[in-house]
């Protein structure tokens, strides 16, 4: 149990691992160089001066000690209800690593070279999202030496309110008054922007004109949304930023649609207390109150402001999951989405991000590989998002869509990354080994082992490349496995993980969302598009994917070239595409049906044909009888059309690919106008013969009805090529024979029926999905209606072939035009009572 | 039962009808029609040539203009109605003025290079006319009107002095070559406003003659010319500039050709009322070519200092040129106040010779970029207005750098008394930004003027705050 809800931290512990030393590095270089900047920022225009306390309560100016977070800011702010109640509060110990929640002891055993802060040694950094010029840098640095009591202090280096020398650090007197405050300019203390967010979610670039620039895949930790996704918050146009983005110029979307409409990373992810944002839940208002005026005052707020900030679904803090607004909370679907048909069906099985975020446009992780370190015991990483034969362009990707189960438990499709990591493992609880130990398995000092280097070093050279730091074979496996064996780790083995990151931001307004059916509904779906996870398996197993609430993948595989691959089977999350999801052989059974029928008139009528030829004429008496009324022929023409168009418009649909030309959408609604005047040519053609009683010519006479059913059949296969007379003459009274009757009863009780109800029911995916779902959903109703399809086409083309038989090919179709037939006048096989009426 | 052989064709119908009705009712079009600015681009008709109707060899400008109106014979004649020929407007109103009055090149000062009245000589190179070289040119004379330096094709035509064919110009081959007016016809003068490329206005310049289309849209990536937009008809052209011009009679505007509504976007469709067009489509002027932001007339004839076109020559003072300026944006209703021969001013403060019109409770003002040029220029410490130098000439302050004697000379042309005692005063004006309109792909964005760091200050421009959290200029009451 333990295991499982450590799993989706495994991946995220060795991403963050990954540029730890990194971070560590630059950090202490930049801390040590940057020159302190003397007071660049504005002063806060509304915060009141204070001065910067010690833990003592004292003036820091006069007691020289570090500043005190909780008593500077508590003099006002109720620090400790902000540190109970705060999801930030673990900021302060923040290196680049140990997130809280993310698994510090997986850290911790992976990176020896970082320090655990303890426990409660650093307090809760204000300043570090407060003030206008945080050094991030500085206090990374102080942490990484152990210097915790600075930590905080260090923040504010190069505020020119404190300067690091080397005997410590040292206040600057001018910025403080003779009582101790900070003197105006220095109070720069604000509202968290988004770039204090970016300093340690992701890249965040709020300046639209200054080109965004940034080592895409020299990323840190500190980037994390943009090292897992790509995922960038930028108002900037892309064409606009200084990244070698592919067709750049064509890409005038901006990073971010939000934070180009000049929302902030507070506007969505609030405090959940803050008077602007906050509004009580429905549930516990009285049912004759539509608005209560009693308020937090934002007096009451700044004292006790909580430091929980609305979230969407995580596994860090998921008891405030799903307390931020949602896309639908602030937008209208209906108001905007007027061209898509089918629009509560779509925002029902996708969630907004699967259109609106077509293309992540910078790099990120695709697989990292810790099997085999780098001297600095990196691991071997691969991006996804670059151009194949040139790693210096950016050409993004487009995430892949899983089930994402939502707070209101619905599940909806929604883009994520997929990342793909592998690690040593040990044990039959399969513990990872620390890297300390996998390190020590392939080095001997700071170089590889010499039986290391005779078992990778391919080329020879005494190095081992990045191409050759590979555990592809399993005598590799054996090898290293045996290594730290001895090391203690008994059944070491490698392990796999696939973790899902889901992509919320970066979205796109409408003209760049995605607006083209068959982008989905087609044969190249992208909804089913192969993932490429990893080129490599290291160890030869697949690895396993860490499951999404609700959904289990089945979609891993390798390719020919040993390339892990991911796809997403849209059956496996209860899914029917349309133009896409045609379930095969029931496809190929119903064109066997059709085939088969054509294939069997054909021979009937070449044998006909034949028989003719042989025969000498027959000249029958004929004589014309007003066979069809007017509105029976018009209801049949009408009928004809509409089963010609459905029939046509139904395998546009079903595959959109093979028709190209017709827009999906346009033929989509055709279909079911078609489909609804269909049945109401049906209802009053139902009407009519009932009404007329013509419906007792559908009607099979129970006596001897298999006898004459014999009779007609015989005669399809014998009589017919002797030039036979037909067993049952046509009359007004009785214009089917008894096959006739059989296939028509077929029709109109089974095939009709099973047609109409499926097609209301698919449509109704639309507008009573449960109904729908209850009866089988899509997956279900979607084939049948297809495979329906065909027998209809299929008695078309046998309808068709029989109106020949008449006494010429046309003269029944003529009759259904004129309504006037031509009959043999002769009266066998007419009843008695016919003949006399 | 009849048998009706013509049924058939009932039935067709009928069921044609019974299934295309419902669907031509039902089903919802796909894609919305937009309002094709195209339709308001007038036809280019191809020239004729005139090459075969021109055949004497001339000796004159005027000889040609002669030839023209033998076919032409009402062309000069509009043309002599026109502002490119008269530089002056019709009787206007203007605020504080209790008669209706005429404004224009004729008789305005601006802060350039100050004023035509007695540099007549200088100055005229760019009227489209010949002979212009004192106060007694006669406008009534329509052989002075110049066709050529409008319809010229031949690349080769060129004015000197007093607006007079150039030395050495092929008055036969330019007389040849006529057609529509091109960029190069119209730039020839507009785009050397103030005495060079690119000094005047911040948005035309001789990078036009090519342009890129990702610095003007129209004559980038479509190849206007200038007389697609500035429609033209009996020589009549359309179009006003605020530095001549305080009405908005006859004026050019986008909503000529992008009518209806012109954004997909209702949240920038709500800011077309309060916003300029040019506002977001202009992001910054003079992109190419840095043009000329402060002129200071005050440190002109230091014979000591190293002169340099664009900071300092001796005859004209010092300059500050930019290029990729931020625009300066104010409310402006389309029509200016002027500051005329005569008028007041403050020698402490600022003057605005081209004050806009409009402010936020002006329901026809809009916000508007602006290039403001700053300058100091002579004016009479003892009466207290702006003075016309005399630049031009043998007694020209350029050839005796004299500003006493250029003063008076000025002065007397222009009637207005001259103290004897002079000083230079602070003046500025306001250029539209209306050209280089980049392709929408480039136009500001919401964070341009919204939220942390917004290039507009509302405030300054009669805002609670920030609309984007205020509301916009109905609500600021």
């Amino acid at each position: 149990m333990m295991r499982r809800t450590r799993q989706p931290f495994i991946l995220v512990t060795l991403v963050l691992g990954l540029l730890l030393m990194l971070v560590g590095l630059t950090a202490t270089l930049s801390a040590a160089q940057d020159a302190p900047p003397v007071s660049p920022a504005v002063a806060s225009p509304l915060h009141p001066v204070f001065p910067l306390l010690d833990v003592d309560g004292a003036p820091v100016i006069g007691s020289g000690k570090p500043v005190s977070t909780l008593k500077t800011c508590g003099e006002c702010h109720d620090t400790a209800f902000i540190t109970q109640n705060a999801t930030h509060n673990g900021v302060s110990t923040f290196t680049g690593g140990s997130t809280p929640g993310y698994g510090d002891d997986l850290l911790a055993a992976y990176l020896n070279n970082t320090k655990d802060v303890p426990a409660g040694a650093v307090e809760m950094n204000c300043f570090l999202c407060h003030t206008a010029q945080p050094n991030n840098a500085a206090r990374v640095s102080a942490l990484q030496a152990g210097d915790y009591a600075w930590a905080n202090t260090a923040t504010l280096l190069g505020t020119g309110i404190v300067e690091q020398t080397g005997n410590g650090w040292i206040y600057n007197a001018a910025a403080f008054d003779e009582t101790g405050a900070l003197k105006r300019d220095y109070v720069t203390v604000q509202d968290p922007t988004s770039a204090a967010c970016g300093q340690c979610h992701g890249v965040v670039h709020t300046d639209a004109q200054t080109p965004l620039t940034f080592d895409a895949t020299g990323l840190d930790i500190g980037q994390y949304k943009t090292l897992t996704t790509g995922q960038v918050m930028s108002p900037q146009r892309l064409s606009s930023s200084g990244l070698n983005l592919a067709d750049k110029n064509a890409l005038s979307r901006s990073w971010d649609v939000h934070a180009e409409r000049v929302l902030n990373c507070t506007n969505c992810h609030y405090s959940l207390n803050n008077p602007v944002y906050f509004t009580e839940s429905s549930e516990d208002r009285p049912d004759h109150l539509v608005f209560d005026p009693r308020r937090m005052d934002f007096g009451e707020y700044l004292k006790r402001p909580l430091h929980q900030f609305a979230k969407g679904q995580s596994a860090v803090t998921p008891e405030i999951n799903n307390t931020m607004r949602r896309c639908e909370s602030c937008h209208s679907i209906e108001a905007t989405h007027n061209w898509l048909p089918y629009k509560e069906r779509h925002t029902e099985a996708m969630a907004c991000e699967t259109c609106h975020i077509p293309q992540v446009y910078a790099p990120a992780l695709e697989s990292v590989d810790w099997t085999v370190p780098a001297a600095d015991g990196s691991p071997h990483t691969a991006w996804r998002g670059l151009a194949a034969d040139d790693p210096a362009l950016l050409t993004g990707y487009q995430p892949v869509m899983l089930p994402r189960a939502n707070a209101d438990g619905s599940q909806s499709l929604a883009p994520f990354n997929l990342v793909t990591s592998w690690y040593w493992a040990y044990g039959d609880e399969a513990q990872p080994v620390p890297l300390d130990s996998v390190k020590a398995a392939y080095f001997d000092g700071e170089t590889y082992a010499a039986d290391v280097l005779a078992a990778f070093d391919v080329d020879g050279d005494g190095a081992l490349s990045d191409t050759e730091r590979l555990i592809d074979t399993a005598a590799k496996e054996t090898f290293i496995a045996a290594r730290l064996k001895t090391a203690g780790f008994v059944n070491a083995k490698i392990v796999g993980e696939v973790q899902p990151f889901a992509i919320n931001h970066n979205v796109a307004w409408g003209d760049w969302a995605i607006r083209d059916c068959r982008t989905c509904h087609g044969e190249d779906s992208r909804l089913t598009a192969a993932l490429v996870l990893s080129d490599r398996t290291p160890g030869g197993a697949l690895p396993t994917f860490t499951s999404l609430e609700g959904f289990t993948a089945s979609g891993l595989h390798t390719d020919d070239t040993g390339a892990l691959r991911y796809e997403f089977k849209p059956a496996e999350a209860g899914l029917y595409i349309f133009g896409h999801s045609a379930v095969d052989w029931l496809d190929w059974l119903g064109v066997l049906f059709f085939l088969g029928t054509l294939a069997g008139v054909t021979l009937h009528g070449g044998l006909r044909y034949l028989s003719v030829r042989r025969r000498v004429p027959q000249q029958a008496e004929l004589k014309r009888v007003y066979m069809y009324s007017v509105y029976e022929r018009q209801w049949h023409w009408l009928q004809t059309a509409l089963i010609f168009g459905l029939i046509f418009t139904g395998l546009v649909i079903h595959k959109p690919d093979k028709f190209g030309i017709f827009s999906f959408d346009y033929i989509v609604q055709v279909h079911n106008i078609l489909a609804i005047i269909l049945l109401i040519n049906a209802a009053l053609a139902a009407f009519y013969h009932l009404a007329s009683g013509e419906i007792q010519q559908f009607l099979p006479k129970p006596h001897g009805f298999f006898n004459d059913a014999i009779m007609q059949a015989k005669y399809y296969l014998r009589g017919i090529f002797k030039g036979e007379e037909h067993p049952f003459a046509k009359t007004r009274q009785r214009k089917m024979n008894p096959l006739q009757q059989m296939t028509y009863l077929m029709i109109l009780n089974v095939l009709l029926p099973a047609q109409v109800i499926t097609g209301i029911l698919m449509w109704g995916a639309q507008h009573f999905p449960d109904v729908t779902a209850s009866l089988g959903g899509l997956p279900f109703l979607a084939p049948l209606h297809t495979i329906v399809a065909w027998l209809f086409a299929s008695f078309i083309v046998a309808h068709v072939y029989l109106t020949t038989t008449g006494h010429t090919p046309l003269t029944n179709i003529k009759a259904m035009i004129s309504g006037w037939d031509e009959v043999e006048a002769h009266d066998s096989g007419l009843n008695p009572k016919e003949q006399t009426s | 039962m009849k048998d009706f052989k013509y049924i058939w064709v009932i039935g067709l119908t009928a069921t044609a009808l019974i299934v295309v009705v419902p669907i031509i009712l039902f089903v919802s079009a796909s894609e919305t029609p937009t309002n094709d600015p195209w339709q308001y681009v007038p036809e280019r008709l191809p020239d004729v040539s005139h090459a075969a109707l021109m055949n004497e060899p001339f000796a004159t400008g005027q000889d040609v203009t002669r030839a023209c109106l033998d076919c032409h014979p009402s062309a000069a004649q509009e043309m002599a109605g026109t502002a490119h020929f008269t530089w002056l407007s019709d009787p206007v109103p203007l605020e504080g003025k209790t008669e209706l009055v005429q404004v224009g090149k004729v008789n305005l000062l601006n802060n350039f290079c100050i004023g035509i009245q007695s540099n007549w000589t200088g100055c005229t190179r760019c009227h489209a006319g010949y002979g212009w070289s004192d106060a007694n040119f006669d406008f009534t004379d329509t052989n002075n009107v110049d066709c050529l330096v409008c319809h010229d094709q031949s690349g080769g035509y060129a004015k000197a002095a007093s607006g007079l064919p150039a030395e050495g110009v092929d008055l036969l081959a330019a007389a040849r070559s006529v057609g529509t007016p091109t960029r190069e016809n119209c730039g020839y003068c507009h785009f050397n406003g103030g005495g060079g490329n690119a000094v005047k206005h911040g948005d035309l310049d001789e990078s036009l003659y090519f342009p890129a289309e990702e610095q003007d849209v129209h004559m980038g990536r479509y190849d206007f010319q200038c007389v697609d937009c500035h429609k033209t008809e009996n020589h009549e052209i359309s179009g006003r500039a605020i530095s001549v011009s305080v009405d908005n009679a006859n004026q050019v505007y986008c909503t000529d050709c992008h009518t209806g509504t012109v954004h997909e976007d209702s949240r920038l469709n709500a800011h077309t009322d309060s916003v300029a067009c040019q506002t977001c489509h202009i992001p910054s002027g003079a992109t190419r070519e840095a043009t000329k932001m402060v002129w200071d007339w005050s440190t002109a004839g230091d014979p000591t200092r190293e002169e340099s076109p664009h900071e300092y020559l001796k005859i004209k003072g010092s300059f500050v040129y930019e290029d990729n300026i931020m625009p300066t944006y104010a409310w402006f209703n389309g029509t200016v106040d002027r500051y005329l021969l005569g008028d007041p001013l403050d020698p402490d403060g600022v003057t605005t010779l081209n004050p806009l019109n409009g402010d936020i409770s002006d329901p026809n003002a809009k916000i508007w970029p602006f290039k403001v040029h700053v300058a100091r220029q002579p004016y009479d410490t003892l009466y207290n207005y702006l003075l016309q130098p005399q630049t031009v000439g043998e007694t020209g302050y350029w050839t005796t750098f004299d500003w006493n004697s250029a003063l008076e000379n000025g002065s007397r042309v222009t009637g207005l008394p001259y103290s004897g005692q002079y000083g230079f005063a602070e003046t500025e004006m306001n250029w539209t930004l209306s050209h280089m309109v980049v392709p929408k792909e480039n136009a500001l964005q919401c964070t341009d003027c919204h939220g942390e760091s917004g290039r507009l200050d509302w405030l300054a421009l009669g805002y609670n705050g920030d609309p984007i959290t205020w509301g916009g200029r109905e609500e600021q009451e």
